[in-house]
C-alpha cells in the first residue's frame, strides 16, 4: 500500500516536473532576440563616442550624461534614468555623472528631437548621427 | 562569440573545475567513497579562481597553472599510492533515472537559450554584476580606486571576477561570460543536490528532490540572469552538504569542515547575504564545539578553510571600497523597529511568497512533503549535528533577513517586492537537500525487514 502510495505521489512530482519545465520553456521562447536587449542597442549607439574618448586620450574620469528635457528644465523621465544607468556601464572604466555639464566631456542625449544648439561653453567632439553628441568643454579664455 | 572565444572561455571554465576537483579529492577522507567531489568541484574551483583573480591579478595564469599542475600531481600521486575515490552509486537505467538525464539536457539546452537572448543579463546584472566585472577588466590597477563610482561598491566580487577571468582566458569581453558562469553554477546545485541525497538515503528521493529544483522556474531564470543569487545558493548548499557529509561519514577527520569554511567564506565573498551566513554558521560550529560534540581541531580545520575568503572580504570591504554597509541604520531605526504593521507585512508577504517564489505552474511542495511523511521522518536526524547545524544555519539565515526588512530604510512594499523571492530562491536548495536528508531511506526502511527476516 506504502508503495504504491509512493508511487502515484512519485508520478505527481514527475507530472508537475514536466509541466512546471514547459512553462520555463515557454517564458524562454518568449524572450525577445538578442539583438534586441536595450543595453545591446545601447552600447552600439554608443560605441562612436567611446571610440573618440579614446582618441582624446580621456580614458578615466568624470564624463556628464544629459538629456535635452533635463537640460531645457524638465523633469527627468524614468526612461532617461535608466538610459543613464545603460550609459554607465558601457562607458566604464569612465565614471557617468547624471545630468551634469560640469565636466570635460558630456553626451548630450536628444533622441526624438531635432538636432539642438550647442550649448554655450561647449564644442561638438563627435556627433554619433544617432541622437547622441559628445561635447567637449572649452576652456575659458 | 567567435568559436575561438567560446573555446577559450570553455578552457577557463574546465581549469576552474579540474582546480575545485583536485583540491576537494585531495582533501576528501580516505577509504570515504562518494561522487560529491565531482559535483562539488565547479563551487570550489569557482572560489578558488575568485581569489586568485583579486590577489594575482597579472600573473593570474601562471599561478592557476602552478596550482592545477601541482595539485593534479599531487592527486595523481594519491591514486598510484591509495585507492581512488569510488562512487558508492550504481547508475541504472531506470525511468526515473532517464527523465533526469533528460531534464537536465532541456535545462541546459533552455538556459543556453536564455544567456543568447540576454547576453548583458537582467537590470541587477548590468547596474552591478557585469559593471564590477567590467572595472575589473577594463580598468587596470585603477579598479580599485574608480569601483566606488558604480552601485554597490561593497558587493563581494566572486561572480564579477569569475566573468572578468573568462574575458581574460577569451581575450576580449564578450557580454555572454556572466551567463555561461551562471549556467555551470545552476547545474552544479543539482549535482550537488542529487549526490548528496544519493548517498546519503536513495536514488529514488535524489532524482525527484533534483527534479523539484530543475524545475523550479525562477531559479533557472535567475541562474540565466547573472544575478549572485544561484552562486550564493550553491555556497549554502555546498557548506549544509559538507558538515553532513562530515558528521555522517568521517566525524573524525577533518577535512570536509576544512572545505566546509572555505564554501563559507565563498557565500560572503559572493553576496552581502552570505556574510550573514558567515557569523550564523560559524556561530553554529562554535556551539557544536562548545557542546564537545566537535574537535577543537575540526574547529580549527572549519576556521582555517574560511580564513582566506575571510580576509579577502575584510580587506575589500574595508580597505578597498569602504562601503558602509550601515544603510539599513539610516533614519528612524527605533521607530520602525517598534512598528508592528512592518512585521505582519513582511510575515504575509513571505507567507505568500513561499508559494509562489518558484514560479511553478504546479507547487511541488505538498507532494514532496507527503512523500517524506509516508517515508516518514528519519528521527536521527533530530540529534545528528550535520542536519541540526544546516537546518539552523538556514532557519537563523532567514531570521537574519526577517530583522532587515524590519529596520530597512527603504520602502518596505518596495523592498519586499524586489527581493524576497530572490532570498527565498537562495535557501531552497539548501531547503530541499535538509527536507530529503529528514526522511527515511528505502535502505532504511529494508534494514529491520531483513534483521526480521533473518531472526537477528
Amino acid at each position: 500500500m506504502r508503495a504504491a502510495l509512493e508511487t502515484i505521489i512519485i508520478g505527481i512530482l514527475v507530472c508537475a516536473s514536466i509541466i512546471n519545465l514547459a512553462r520555463f520553456f515557454e517564458n524562454t521562447m518568449g524572450m525577445p532576440p538578442r539583438e534586441a536587449q536595450d543595453v545591446g542597442i545601447w552600447e552600439n549607439r554608443l560605441s562612436g563616442i567611446r571610440g573618440a574618448l579614446i582618441r582624446a586620450g580621456y580614458g578615466s574620469g568624470d564624463i556628464g550624461y544629459m538629456p535635452i528635457n533635463v537640460f531645457k528644465g524638465s523633469r527627468m523621465t524614468t526612461q532617461e534614468d535608466i538610459n543613464w544607468v545603460m550609459t554607465r556601464y558601457v562607458m566604464i572604466p569612465l565614471n557617468v555623472r547624471q545630468n551634469t555639464m560640469d565636466v570635460p566631456f558630456v553626451i548630450f542625449d536628444y533622441t526624438g528631437t531635432a538636432q539642438p544648439e550647442i550649448p554655450n561653453g561647449f564644442v561638438t567632439e563627435f556627433d554619433s548621427v544617432n541622437g547622441l553628441l559628445l561635447l567637449r568643454k572649452v576652456q575659458a579664455q | 562569440m567567435s568559436e575561438a572565444v567560446l573555446l577559450l572561455s570553455l578552457l577557463g571554465l574546465f581549469v576552474t573545475v579540474a582546480i575545485g576537483y583536485f583540491f576537494t579529492a585531495l582533501l576528501w577522507p580516505r577509504g570515504i567513497d562518494s561522487s560529491l567531489p565531482f559535483a562539488i568541484a565547479p563551487a570550489i574551483g569557482a572560489g578558488l579562481s575568485s581569489l586568485i583573480f583579486f590577489l594575482f591579478r597579472r600573473p593570474m595564469f601562471t599561478v592557476e597553472a602552478a596550482l592545477a599542475v601541482s595539485l593534479g600531481a599531487a592527486w595523481l600521486y594519491r591514486r598510484l599510492v591509495s585507492n581512488p575515490i569510488k562512487s558508492g552509486q550504481r547508475w541504472s537505467m531506470s525511468f526515473l533515472a532517464l527523465f533526469l538525464a533528460a531534464v537536465v539536457g532541456i535545462v541546459f539546452a533552455g538556459l543556453t537559450v536564455r544567456v543568447n537572448r540576454m547576453p548583458h543579463g537582467y537590470w541587477d546584472a548590468l547596474a552591478v554584476w557585469n559593471s564590477h566585472a567590467r572595472y575589473l577588466f577594463r580598468d587596470g590597477t585603477s579598479w580599485q580606486e574608480h569601483i566606488r563610482n558604480t552601485f554597490h561598491p561593497g558587493y563581494g566580487l566572486l561572480v564579477p571576477s569569475m566573468t572578468a577571468r573568462l574575458w581574460r582566458y577569451a581575450g576580449e569581453e564578450f557580454p555572454d561570460a556572466g551567463g555561461l558562469v551562471g549556467i555551470l553554477l545552476t547545474l552544479t546545485s543539482a549535482a550537488i543536490l542529487i549526490t548528496t541525497l544519493w548517498e546519503l538515503r536513495d536514488y529514488r528521493l535524489a532524482v525527484i528532490v533534483g527534479l523539484i529544483l530543475l524545475t523550479t522556474s525562477s531559479y533557472l531564470e535567475v541562474g540565466a540572469a547573472q544575478y549572485a543569487d544561484v552562486p550564493l545558493a550553491v555556497y549554502f548548499l555546498s557548506t549544509v552538504a559538507l558538515v553532513y557529509f562530515h558528521f555522517e561519514k568521517a566525524p573524525d577527520r577533518s577535512t570536509l569542515l576544512l572545505l566546509a569554511g572555505l564554501t563559507t567564506g565563498c557565500a560572503g565573498w559572493t553576496k552581502n547575504e552570505g556574510i550573514l551566513f558567515i557569523f550564523v554558521t560559524t556561530l553554529l560550529i562554535l556551539g557544536t564545539w562548545m557542546m564537545r560534540r566537535l574537535s577543537l581541531r575540526a574547529l580549527a580545520m572549519f576556521l582555517t578553510g574560511m580564513a582566506l575568503p575571510l580576509m579577502v572580504i575584510l580587506f575589500f570591504k574595508y580597505v578597498i571600497t569602504v562601503e558602509s554597509d550601515a544603510i539599513f541604520l539610516y533614519g528612524d531605526v527605533i521607530g520602525r523597529i517598534k512598528n508592528p504593521n512592518r512585521y505582519v507585512m513582511i510575515l504575509q508577504s513571505t507567507w505568500s511568497a513561499v508559494w509562489s517564489f518558484g514560479a511553478w505552474v504546479i507547487n511541488p511542495m505538498i507532494p514532496l512533503f507527503l512523500l517524506v511523511l509516508l517515508r516518514g521522518i528519519d528521527r536521527r536526524i533530530l540529534h545528528h549535528a550535520g542536519w541540526l547545524i544546516g537546518a539552523s544555519a538556514i532557519l537563523l539565515s532567514l531570521a537574519g533577513y526577517y530583522a532587515i526588512y524590519v529596520i530597512s530604510p527603504y520602502d518596505l512594499r518596495w523592498h519586499l517586492n524586489s527581493s524576497l523571492g530572490r532570498l527565498l530562491l537562495q535557501l531552497w536548495p539548501s531547503v530541499l537537500l535538509l527536507v530529503g536528508l529528514a526522511a527515511r531511506s528505502l535502505a532504511s526502511e529494508a534494514l529491520p525487514l531483513k534483521k526480521h527476516a533473518t531472526g537477528d
